[in-house]
């Protein structure tokens, strides 16, 4: 074998079309989420009401909301949000698990049972409970903000991640080269993060790429739930919603941050189904 | 094999048409009449509601003395057959139909009348409406006297010790002040009649030498007395023997404390139903006595059934005195709380009526265009509480420009887009007599600055991010983001809406656990008095932290006119238009012939809530007015009865101002299709 397992991804990676493509969309996305709303002057809160309901227009191109504000600007900024939910909340949840799982897995034993009883017991209680409960502990003006919801999603998603990762240590724990390093006398830490985890990264980023799109849903059901983040694709998508009835439809105030949301997620998705073919050949056998 | 096979298709086959039977065996046909009601009633005891959804419920399965005819919404002779009133307005004696029955058969009898209002009263049941009685003798007494003597005796002696070790010499005027205000102390000793206590808390105010404390001390002593004696005498006496009393059977007597021009609208008003004490008291029933099954009513309706979150199905009553009048033979209420849900329900012919704002804000640019949209002025008003017990909002300053910097028309005119008054002022237009005041505040952006700047904020900087709670709906949703966009562009301040459950919400603001907080009111009656008395210290629903010794004072002289003009010595040198008022209680006192004295009393009484009025908006402005609702609702052409202007029985017309429609007076003529 010439090149290492990371290359020989790369090349497997690079021969799936549809994850490439995903790829390609996201950074597309994420560049214009990010990047679009400065350069192009966009302001999301500028409210103009007499402007309110405008069907999209080379004045505003996605149309105006129910008081005025231009919707593509608030697609983009609500996709950073979305985004930033999903990227941030995610690495929380890698952080917690990863850590939590390899203390459990590596030590075994009394701890092993101890920590991953506490996980089930995690598990059995509803998370809607549990993220509301973590809400409340923010105060009403933090409300919308980011922060609460960062904490909240990362603190109930990482429970299978840690799952994940004790199961692969547990297998990883008495192989030929931890004992190795055991006997060479490595600390645990050393063992941990030289030995154990890049052996399980692979595993691990498969995971987060597919738990990034979960992550995103999620947020956009605390905002149908009113508890989300102000302003993001569930919530937009959520106002767009409100306004489906039969005497008349805005249609563009629920399709275009439906058509970016649902984007995001397949092209998340692909990406994710890719690396794990790649970084996980065997699976595919 | 196979027979087992078929005996689980057989099973599998008879599980779906139990349930298919179930089914078709629940889902009813609509009623003759069907209206969206826009939220599940809490409750349908008279004494335990409210609202607007229960209220229209209520009206047409009960009758009070009178009822509020549907061509005028003024009272008629409704239990009561006829009534006569005292020269000197405070007499009501009323005479009870002989044909009024209960719909259990039962008479309906001046009893059930005594026994209704003591149980509004009963401190115990701690009823939201209690407050309409207090016109009426003994009333107040009975309902607030003991917990006002409990508060006197217990944590108020007990704060006022403390005060007094922790200054040892002399109590600072501001202490005294906080303790006062923290105490609720005003509205512990309101109206006493003790001199010496008066003066005492008068002079304890600009500080209080220890002294005479003990003094102090000795006099609320003995007003908690006072209380308590006076609230078991009402207690003992009320409904028996004063306030209101039956004669016999079919004779009824209210005495009041003061001429109340709107008492006979009072007694078309929900808390003031009578209730069927048999049933109430029959052991085991509790709070379902108003179910279905146990539920005895006296009004034009009686409830059929009660499927929650389907509907509530009245039907005609075959006891009530009027039934020949009562047109419709069935009623349902349905509690449809989401907008779009409630709108296919009435454009296919599921609903006959949506009453204002129960359809999605977002389709009003449409709905005004159908011939079936009604709209009208109303009785209400939307503002936004500022809670005056938190930094920066206890700073008038801060409040006005707050105020100054809401540009309203942008709101009314495309935010809500049905032609909303936008106001700086709380009592809407359309009140008989009243003359509001002029407002001093208006938008001006520059003005607001510098009232800012004032308060130690130039240009915003230093005030802290603060919230504008709101209850769940996507009306004030929107209104909150347009009312912070414009005070983040004109005044460099952040705002942040937040949304909570209607329950939490007013649990929320009943604590005062808010900065700012959107509200609307309702006038439950065609008199100022309905929203000024609001604001009076620690009103029920004042909900703000602010109170004002002036203001109160107002409220209860317009509250018994005939007392201020015998002693309105103290209050008069503090008020704005002391000449006028003057000139007015000069009048009044000339005027021996009682009619006119009356009419003049009335004017005086406006004066004062216009005092009252001015001194709320233009200088403590604890709350921020933004617009007098209008009434907005669609009605199927089929449906006859709705009044969108009134008549009065001298021809006069006024305009519908809380969009109420009596059910009793209601019809449809199926001339089109249910449908569309």
């Amino acid at each position: 074998m010439r090149d290492g397992p990371w290359a020989a991804a790369a090349r497997r990676l690079s021969r799936n079309r549809p994850a490439l493509l995903g790829a390609a969309v996201l950074l597309v996305l994420s560049l214009l989420c990010v990047l679009g709303p400065s350069l192009l002057g966009l302001d999301a809160m500028l409210t103009s009401p007499e402007l309110r309901n405008r069907p999209p227009s080379s004045e505003h191109w996605f149309g105006t909301d129910a008081i005025g504000r231009d919707l593509f600007a608030r697609v983009l900024v609500g996709g950073q949000a979305s985004l930033a939910v999903g990227v941030v909340a995610t690495l929380v949840s890698v952080v917690v698990g990863v850590s939590y799982g390899m203390v459990a897995g590596f030590y075994g034993g009394k701890l092993d049972e101890v920590m991953m009883r506490f996980v089930d017991f995690m598990y059995g209680l509803p998370y809607m409970f549990l993220v509301i409960l973590i809400m409340l502990l923010f105060s009403e003006t933090a409300r919308g903000q980011m922060l609460p919801v960062f904490v909240a999603l990362g603190l109930v998603q990482w429970l299978t991640m840690a799952r994940i990762v004790r199961g692969q240590v547990l297998s990883l724990r008495h192989r030929e080269f931890v004992l190795a390093a055991e006997l060479l006398g490595a600390s645990d830490l050393r063992i941990l993060s030289r030995h154990l985890l890049p052996n399980i990264t692979g595993v691990v980023i498969v995971y987060a790429t597919l738990m990034v799109p979960q992550v995103i849903i999620l947020e956009s059901f605390l905002s149908f739930l009113g508890l989300g983040v102000a302003l993001s694709w569930g919530q937009l998508v959520s106002d767009g919603i409100a306004v489906v009835n039969p005497v008349r439809s805005y249609w563009w105030l629920l399709v275009w941050p439906g058509a970016f949301l649902g984007l995001t997620l397949l092209s998340l998705n692909f990406l994710g189904d890719g690396l794990r073919d790649a970084l996980d050949p065997k699976s595919r056998e | 094999m196979l027979r087992s096979l078929l005996g689980i298709l057989l099973v599998f086959v008879c599980g779906l048409l139990a349930v298919g039977v179930t089914f078709s065996a629940s889902s009813q046909d609509r009623a003759e009449f069907a209206f969206i009601n826009p939220v599940e009633p809490r409750s349908l005891d008279p004494t335990r509601i409210n609202g607007e959804p229960e209220g229209r419920v209520l009206d047409a399965l009960f009758e009070g003395l009178t009822y509020l005819d549907a061509k005028s919404l003024r009272p008629a002779p409704g239990m009561a057959e006829s009534w006569e009133i005292s020269a000197d307005g405070r007499r009501y004696v009323f005479r009870i139909r002989k044909s009024a029955r209960w719909s259990d058969g039962h008479p309906v009898t001046a009893h059930d009348f005594c026994f209704a209002w003591r149980r509004l009263l009963d401190p115990s049941l701690g009823a939201e409406y209690a407050g309409v009685l207090f016109p009426v003798r003994d009333a107040e007494a009975y309902n607030t006297y003991a917990s006002r003597a409990d508060s006197l005796e217990q944590p108020i002696a007990k704060a006022l010790s403390a005060l007094g070790r922790a200054h040892p010499e002399r109590i600072p005027s501001a202490a005294f002040r906080a303790f006062a205000s923290e105490q609720h102390l005003e509205a512990a000793v309101k109206g006493t009649p003790n001199a010496e206590l008066l003066s005492l808390l008068k002079e304890a105010d600009a500080g209080l030498p220890s002294s005479r404390l003990p003094l102090l001390s000795r006099a609320l002593e003995s007003e908690a007395q006072r209380l308590r004696s006076e609230g078991a005498l009402a207690e003992r006496r009320f409904g028996r023997e004063t306030g209101v009393v039956a004669a016999d059977d079919h004779t009824l007597i209210v005495e009041l404390n003061a001429p109340t021009p709107y008492f006979l609208e009072l007694t078309a008003f929900y808390p003031t139903y009578p209730v069927p004490r048999w049933v109430i008291e029959r052991p085991g029933l509790g709070e379902t006595w108003f179910l279905p099954e146990n539920i005895v009513s006296n009004g034009p309706f009686r409830l059929a059934s009660w499927r929650v979150g389907d509907r509530i199905r009245m039907v005609k009553s075959e006891t009530y005195w009027g039934k020949d009048r009562v047109r419709l033979k069935s009623v349902d209420a349905l509690p449809i709380e989401n907008g779009t849900t409630a709108l296919n329900m009435y454009l296919t012919g599921q609903a006959d009526w949506m009453p204002t704002n129960s359809f999605p804000a977002d389709l009003i640019d449409e709905l005004k265009k159908r011939p079936d949209f009604n709209k009208g002025p109303a009785l209400a008003v939307y503002y936004y509480r500022v809670n005056t017990t938190r930094k920066p909002f206890n700073d008038p300053r801060v409040r006005k420009a707050l105020s100054m910097a809401i540009d309203r028309e942008v709101i009314t005119r495309d935010v809500l887009a049905i032609g909303q008054e936008p106001t700086f002022r709380l009592v809407p237009p359309g009140i008989a007599g009243y003359e509001p005041p002029v407002p001093e505040l208006r938008y001006d952006l520059a003005q607001a600055r510098a009232l800012l700047a004032d308060a130690g904020f130039p240009g915003g900087k230093g005030f802290p991010k603060f919230g504008i709670l709101f209850n769940t709906m996507e009306a004030h949703k929107k209104i909150a983001e347009v009312i912070a966009d414009q005070w983040k562009r004109g005044l460099g301040i952040e705002a942040n809406g937040y949304n909570q459950e209607w329950q939490a919400y007013q649990a929320t603001t009943q604590l005062l656990d808010y900065d700012l907080s959107r509200a609307a009111w309702i006038g439950d009656y065609e008199d100022p008095n309905t929203f000024l008395e609001l604001y009076v210290t620690n009103g029920g629903n004042n909900q703000t932290g602010w109170g004002s010794r002036v203001y109160d004072q107002l409220i209860a002289a317009a509250g018994d006119i005939e007392r201020f003009l015998k002693s309105p010595g103290a209050l008069l040198p503090e008020l704005r238009e002391r000449e006028k008022i003057q000139a007015l209680i000069d009048a009044a006192l000339a005027e021996q012939e009682p009619a006119a004295h009356l009419v003049l009393a009335n004017r005086l009484r406006m004066a004062l809530f216009r005092e009252a009025e001015a001194l709320l908006i233009n200088d403590a402005v604890p709350i921020i007015p933004i617009y007098f609702y209008v009434n907005n609702g669609l009605v199927k052409p089929r449906v006859h009865g709705f009044y969108k202007e009134l008549r009065d029985p001298d021809g006069k017309k006024r305009p519908n101002l809380r969009d109420r429609h009596p059910l009793r007076e209601v019809w449809v003529e199926d001339g089109e299709a249910h449908g569309p």
